[in-house]
């Protein structure tokens, strides 16, 4: 029997810019079990719900992450919304659901050059995130930020966007869609992209069921645990809407299921745009969540289903306000997946799960 | 536009586990754990479930820090990162955790933070451990025997 050996990996590692702590056990280069290590940078933000009023909160929830940031104050004034009972225009619906399917290109972009560095191939990292820069560009044109848009707000939004500037960014999508449609087959169909994916991490459907876990990585296993399809907000409007899925189950199911979402995202927001309702965008809310009012929410973030918890205590401020964020109910999936593998295959395991320690962190 | 729905309910803490095996047996699928502080050591959990298409199923149970609150991580392994954030953040007690860190999950300055509102002396008592402001040793006076 091979002598077990344990190798520290990160909490800084190349494939990782955020900190996360695994202890690998080896039998030979064979990788037996993972145990792993957060808390390094926990920031205890929903602590902060004592200092900051509901309406205050929504920028402190954009800052949890920086890739996700308005599906969070979307997932937050939607839960807040809820515990209220308030009901926003439909044109502040479909303008969320337009912001929120951009920020998804941009996230599953972002990941994708991730992983075109981690192969070697830094001319296609390059290439997504030259792409990528077309959609904060409009994110820029539309509300002014880049990173953190401050556009959401507890009954509605804070901008609206022209039909001019809307149809910007339909043609915009356009070239989008046309240069992203000329580097996907590199992700797809390269034989050296495959050899480093392909059976690789594995996890099964029945192990994905078992784990409860969300996103992208359960819809490669053949899960379907995508929260747009209860068609809350604009996502009920959509003329269709089956998620992509994938019976591979390993890392390039994982890589298939976010290049074709892009697609898929960039049709959701081409049919939002032509649908929109003119009218208002924000309501003002009155009064304050009830005390002992609870409330729940699930919003489907690029990283996988979000959950989030209100709970009122009859003044501005909230008794308490929770995030279950997606990597922190796929840890045990990614622990799962990593056993039996290779330790040269850790790192791209780990990338093609698409762990988001900040939010995580929170 | 559809509606988004839930639903809460209160159970007692000895159905924890009757709870979670009903919904494993229903194929439900496990959503979050979480805690809320009440009042002077009275505390919230909340399990939330979903069955595809239906709502989300929040379960409640009041526990105190001094009760043992058994685990489901049995049922569903995921729920071990959650149970040992509430025990690090809550100071709860939760029993048979399948990956029990002890309270040491979280890196925390103050022990049980979120177990009681915060004050302007938790930012600056010295009972914090893990501070970021503390004076690092001069490495040099120490290798010269100068500082302990």
């Amino acid at each position: 029997m091979a002598k077990s050996t344990v190798i520290p990996f990160g909490p800084q590692h190349p494939v990782l810019p955020e900190p996360v702590h695994l202890d690998l056990v080896l039998e030979d280069e064979k990788v037996v079990e993972a145990i792993p290590r957060l808390g390094f940078v926990h920031r205890g933000l929903e602590k902060l719900v004592e200092k900051k009023d509901y309406n205050q909160y929504v920028f402190i929830t954009e800052r949890i992450c920086g890739i996700c940031s308005f599906g969070h104050s979307y997932g937050y004034s939607q839960c807040v919304e809820h515990l209220m009972d308030i009901e926003i225009p439909p044109r502040a619906e479909y303008l969320r659901g337009i912001w929120h399917e951009l920020s998804r290109i941009h996230s599953h972009l972002l990941w994708l050059g991730l992983a075109a560095d981690s192969f070697g191939y830094e001319n296609l990292f390059m290439q997504c995130w030259k792409i990528r820069e077309r959609v904060l560009d409009i994110f820029e044109k539309t509300t002014g930020g880049r990173v953190i848009l401050s556009a959401c707000n507890v009954g509605g939004t804070l901008y609206d966007i022209s039909d001019e500037e809307l149809a910007g960014i339909s043609n915009t999508l356009d070239i989008v869609r046309d240069e992203y449609s000329h580097i996907t087959g590199a992700f797809l169909k390269d034989n050296s992209v495959r050899s480093r994916l392909v059976d690789v991490g594995y996890l099964s459907k029945q192990q994905a069921l078992d784990l409860s876990i969300v996103g992208p990585f359960a819809r490669a296993s053949n899960v379907n645990n995508d929260v747009r399809c209860l068609g809350i907000g604009a996502y009920g409007e959509l003329a269709e809407f089956e998620p992509i899925m994938s019976e591979g189950g390993d890392c390039f199911a994982r890589v298939e299921v976010r290049a074709k979402e892009v697609f898929q995202s960039i049709d959701i927001v081409k049919e939002l745009i032509d649908k929109i309702p003119a009218g208002e965008i924000f309501v003002k809310p009155k009064g304050s969540p009830a005390e002992g009012a609870e409330a729940s929410m699930r919003l489907e973030q690029p990283r996988g289903e979000c959950y989030y918890y209100a709970r009122g205590n009859g003044t501005k401020f909230l008794d308490r306000f929770r995030i279950r964020t997606p990597t922190s109910i796929n840890i045990a999936g990614m622990v799962t997946a990593l056993k039996g593998c290779e330790l040269a295959d850790v790192p791209m395991i780990i990338l093609t799960i698409d762990p988001c320690i900040s939010c995580t962190e929170r | 536009m559809p509606k988004y729905t839930d639903k809460f309910e209160e159970i007692d803490k000895s159905k924890i586990g009757e709870m979670a095996k009903s919904k494993k047996d229903t194929s439900a699928r496990f959503i979050n754990l979480h805690a809320t502080t009440l009042g002077e050591d009275l505390f919230q959990l909340t399990y939330s479930f979903t069955t595809d298409g239906t709502p989300t199923e929040n379960y409640s149970v009041k526990v105190t820090s001094a009760d043992a609150v058994p685990s489901i991580s049995d049922t569903f392994m995921t729920a071990f990162f959650f149970e040992n954030e509430i025990h690090d953040l809550f100071g709860i007690n939760i029993e048979g955790i399948i990956l029990d860190y002890k309270g040491d999950f979280y890196q925390v300055a103050l022990d049980r933070p979120m177990a009681r509102p915060s004050t302007d002396e938790d930012m600056y008592s010295v009972n914090r451990k893990n501070d970021a402001n503390t004076p690092v040793k001069d490495v040099d006076a120490v290798e010269k025997g100068g500082d302990e």
